[in-house]
């Protein structure tokens, strides 16, 4: 007999989170003891590409089939009591409209799970080259569900893409008091306040990373969005490492600060292949001061 | 001549006393670490009662834990051969290898079976995987294995 799918649960989750992605979802199909393995495994990882394999003109029923697994995982973990560690998702944005509420609902069932860390990327890939016809796809932002902030026992957040927060998250109570590592990136925010405020309702802070954050005004919203032009970060007592890039006017009061990387425009463009000739009329100012 | 190599008793599911330098078994078991350090093992009259490995088990182990103490200056290469022919054992002795090792809290033995169990799965069809950890029902209805080959054509 099987007798490796009879190991105690502990050292299957142990083998499951050593695997690539790819092969620990795959344990699911091996047979029955597996996939019950793997529905009580804490840890989810929901890459599109992984789910539902390559893009395809059937993307609308693949899509339903990547909707079913997560809320089939989701459920069987609350069935059981069982917490979720960690809640990755990884999808191109070009569906956000039709994955929306989905989303709303799984970050709602993750947050009141105790979940540690919530990694939400709504980012075309670096190896994406648009359609094969050369158009672009047209995406709608995702407003992300504000109980993600209430989250106390989160210590990683990580924001990347096709994201949006408005102007109500001012009247929201931050709750991250646990969290260590925040990442923004590519975030499209009503306020230029927004990321401040959020930063100083998390006094654990030891790692910070913000990229390139656009702002646009709700009230006028033909006029163009613009980056994020300044950052004042006050009394981050634990912060350690922060990379900050494509914002021009940085101010930072972090007495513990070890690593700073700072850039006024986003160095991460350059890799993905525009030329850096592009930015040579960009002045760079960005000030350190203690 | 130094002093005596000071010995321990571990003693397999099946009663038999395997006699092992101590420091071997120190340096790559947690729990018999913990065990000297605390005091609780008495080298006079104690014996560590190992009920859920056996003596094949029991001894494979401390061919490992004994390789890795008196072998670990050998260049890298040299070492991974030696695991690899040492973790050349079926499905069932491999798990016996994983129970044992993870009850005696053995790191670099349990990170060893990890990677040979990741690639008995990298890259191989759903089939084949069921050959190799001997499954022989799947325990899924003939439709449930249907519906998962139909919606995850790219795991098969």
């Amino acid at each position: 007999m099987d007798r490796i799918s009879v190991l105690p649960e502990a050292i299957l989750h142990d083998i499951l989170a050593r695997l690539p992605e790819k092969d620990a979802a795959r344990t699911s199909v091996f047979s029955n003891e597996w996939r019950d393995t793997w529905y009580s495994f804490p840890i989810l990882s929901i890459r599109d590409k992984i789910i539902i394999g390559s893009y395809s003109p059937q993307i609308i029923s693949k899509l339903d089939i990547l909707i079913g697994y997560v809320m089939r995982r989701l459920l069987k973990l609350r069935d059981q009591s069982l917490t979720i560690k960690v809640f990755k998702l990884d999808m191109m944005p070009e569906h956000n409209k039709y994955m929306s509420h989905h989303f709303d609902l799984w970050m709602n069932m993750v947050s009141e799970s105790c979940v540690e860390v919530l990694e939400l990327c709504l980012l075309y890939s670096a190896t994406y080259r648009g359609r094969p016809d050369g158009t672009e796809y047209r995406y709608d932002q995702y407003d992300l569900p504000l109980c993600v902030f209430e989250v106390r026992s989160l210590t990683k957040l990580v924001l990347k893409g096709k994201i949006r927060l408005n102007q109500s998250f001012f009247n929201h109570s931050i709750k991250l008091f646990s969290l260590r590592t925040l990442c923004l990136r590519e975030l499209l925010l009503e306020d230029k306040g927004i990321i401040e405020h959020l930063i100083s309702h998390c006094p654990l802070l030891e790692d910070l990373t913000v990229y390139c954050c656009l702002v646009y005004n709700r009230k006028n919203p033909f006029r163009n969005k613009q980056f994020l032009e300044s950052l004042f970060l006050h009394g981050l007592q634990k912060l350690k490492e922060a990379d900050i890039q494509g914002i021009q006017e940085v101010y930072i009061d972090a007495p513990n600060l070890e690593n700073l990387q700072l850039c006024s425009f986003p160095l991460f463009w350059i890799s993905d292949q525009i030329e850096f000739r592009q930015f040579h009329k960009i002045e760079m100012f960005a000030s350190v001061e203690h | 001549m130094g002093s005596p190599v000071k010995k321990i008793m571990l003693c397999s599911s099946e009663k038999e006393i395997f006699s092992v330098e101590e420091q071997v078994m120190v340096q790559h078991s947690v729990i018999i670490n913990n065990m000297i350090e605390d005091g609780s093992y008495n080298h006079e009259e104690s014996k560590i009662p190992l009920d859920c490995v056996d003596s094949k088990t029991l001894k494979k182990v401390i061919d490992y834990c004994t390789h890795h103490t008196h072998h670990h200056n050998d260049n890298q290469e040299d070492l991974e051969a030696w695991d690899a022919q040492f973790l050349n054992v079926d499905s069932n002795g491999l798990y016996d290898l994983l129970m044992a090792a993870n009850y005696l809290e053995i790191r670099n033995l349990l990170d060893l079976i990890y990677g040979t169990i990741k690639n008995m799965i990298k890259g191989k069809k759903i089939d084949e995987i069921r050959r190799i950890f001997n499954i022989k029902d799947h325990g899924f209805t003939p439709e449930e294995e249907e519906q998962n080959r139909k919606e995850y054509p790219h795991f098969y």
